[in-house]
């Protein structure tokens, strides 16, 4: 009858020790297990994603000859605006550098964008992050934001060897500092899931001054703040459409709209502060 | 030890590679709409189906370890997860069809979604996050599993048979 029960019980005792190591370990351990796990597994990621350039590389060689001066002569004359507004911001930045001089104030820090590819994309309503292709191996800092051709895509969350993971905009976890374009109020941004849109990214803009209105026919546009340190000013962040009292009273609150493009990057620039170098 | 008894196991842990990097590119794709899919069913199939407990307890808790590196869950929670759906699965495998029977399908169906909707309830307190999506992506991916766990265990239990190793009832009662 014993042996009976002890031969029952067998199978419980890998499982409960199991159990029972996992809550006795300390979490140092836990997570010195989880990096070389994680730097075991990057290396397939990145084949991974090699394999879809290389994918769409051959995509684009199908294209005919016609196709490809039309998309070269559209680059060039984006190519060209781009330039004129790099000598433009050259011009600025000098001046602004001779003011600093002149009235003795400290230097604003800049930035080194550092482009990823990303090696894939993991969204849905229990995550939001990317994992990059550059980590440590080029200095990249925990924290640092990350940008793109249409604005904020978030921050570097944790930095791998070879990879980074960055935490989306769309993240509830997510929060940055911004104004609206044309106003110096400082606002926050945070993530938000919505119920209703599901493949269009969206968050919540809180503390916004009862002074401001905003409309359907005249959204408010978000744009990013120097003062979180971690973003300079100006990148376009999203739009505004309508803004409802908050809980507390005193600000507005409401849903920030960004871009679809968000959900679809294959690659990003790393704001890398120069003088963390 | 004859060393052709490992082999079903390490079938068992390549096939689990192969699949958190199937499971990785579907859902790179699957984010343009915001959608995510977890099968954490799948990894346990053939090991608690066709493994010794011992076999199909390591192979589940490797499997844990790299879904845990892998994806931003909560610290050890597919480490402890997969083994204890594995041992579900063992105690229940005299009763079901190795082969992936309707069964097997079911159980495995079950699992799953027991999984998922513990780790929606863990993320949606943090986040508050509404009912509609949630639902959609838990369809999501009870409908990839339906579609992959019994190609992937016929495959791997087709392997076994090719590399001259069949998995049967009595292997898996030889704890």
């Amino acid at each position: 009858m014993a042996r009976k029960t002890v031969d029952q019980l067998k199978p419980f005792l890998p499982l409960l020790g199991l159990l029972v190591l996992w809550i006795v370990i300390p979490i140092g351990i836990k997570r010195t297990l989880h990096k070389p796990f994680y730097e075991f597994q990057a290396p397939s990621w990145e084949a991974l994603s090699w394999m879809r350039d290389l994918q769409d590389y051959w995509t684009y060689r199908t294209y005919t000859h016609g196709e490809l001066i039309q998309k070269g002569r559209d680059l060039a004359r984006l190519n060209g605006a781009y330039r004129l507004k790099i000598m433009e911001n050259e011009t600025l930045r000098q001046e602004n550098h001779r003011l600093e001089q002149l009235l003795g104030l400290p230097r604003q820090p800049g930035f080194r964008y550092e482009i990823a590819r990303v090696t894939h994309r993991q969204m849905g309503t229990w995550w939001h992050e990317m994992i990059v292709r550059k980590g440590a191996d080029y200095n990249i800092p925990q924290g640092a934001g990350v940008v793109y051709a249409g604005g904020v895509v978030g921050k570097v969350q944790k930095v791998y060897e070879g990879t980074s993971v960055i935490r989306l905009i769309t993240s509830p976890n997510f929060r940055m500092v911004a104004t609206f374009q044309g106003d110096s109020q400082p606002l926050f941004i945070q993530g938000w899931q919505n119920n209703e849109q599901f493949a269009i990214p969206e968050g919540r803009v809180r503390n916004v001054p009862v002074s401001l209105k905003v409309s359907e026919n005249n959204p408010g546009m978000l744009i990013s703040s120097r003062l979180g340190g971690v973003f300079p000013s100006g990148l376009p962040i999203g739009t505004v459409q309508h803004l409802e009292q908050s809980p507390s009273g005193i600000f507005q609150e409401g849903a920030v709209t960004f871009p679809t493009d968000l959900y679809h990057l294959n690659e990003v620039a790393i704001l890398v502060p120069m003088y963390s170098e | 030890m004859h060393p052709r008894r490992h082999i079903p196991t390490l079938i068992a842990l390549v096939a689990n590679a192969f699949l958190g990097m199937l499971l990785l590119e579907i859902n790179h794709h699957l984010s343009a709409i915001s959608v995510q899919v977890l099968i954490p069913a799948s990894f346990v199939l053939f090991a608690g189906l066709s493994l010794t407990y011992p076999s199909g307890l390591l192979v589940c808790i490797v499997a844990g370890i790299m879904q845990d590196a892998a994806l931003p869950t909560p610290p050890g929670y597919f480490t402890l997860a997969l083994p204890i759906l594995h041992f579900v699965l063992y105690r229940l495998s005299p009763k079901l069809h190795k082969e992936g029977g309707l069964d097997s399908i079911l159980i495995t169906q079950a699992l799953n979604l027991l999984v998922l909707l513990h780790l929606s309830f863990h993320f949606s307190q943090q986040y508050h996050t509404p009912l509609l999506p949630i639902i959609l992506q838990i369809l999501a991916s009870q409908l990839l599993l339906l579609i992959t766990a019994p190609t992937l265990l016929a495959l791997q239990i087709a392997l076994s048979t090719y590399l001259g190793v069949e998995v049967t009832d009595e292997e898996t009662r030889n704890t």
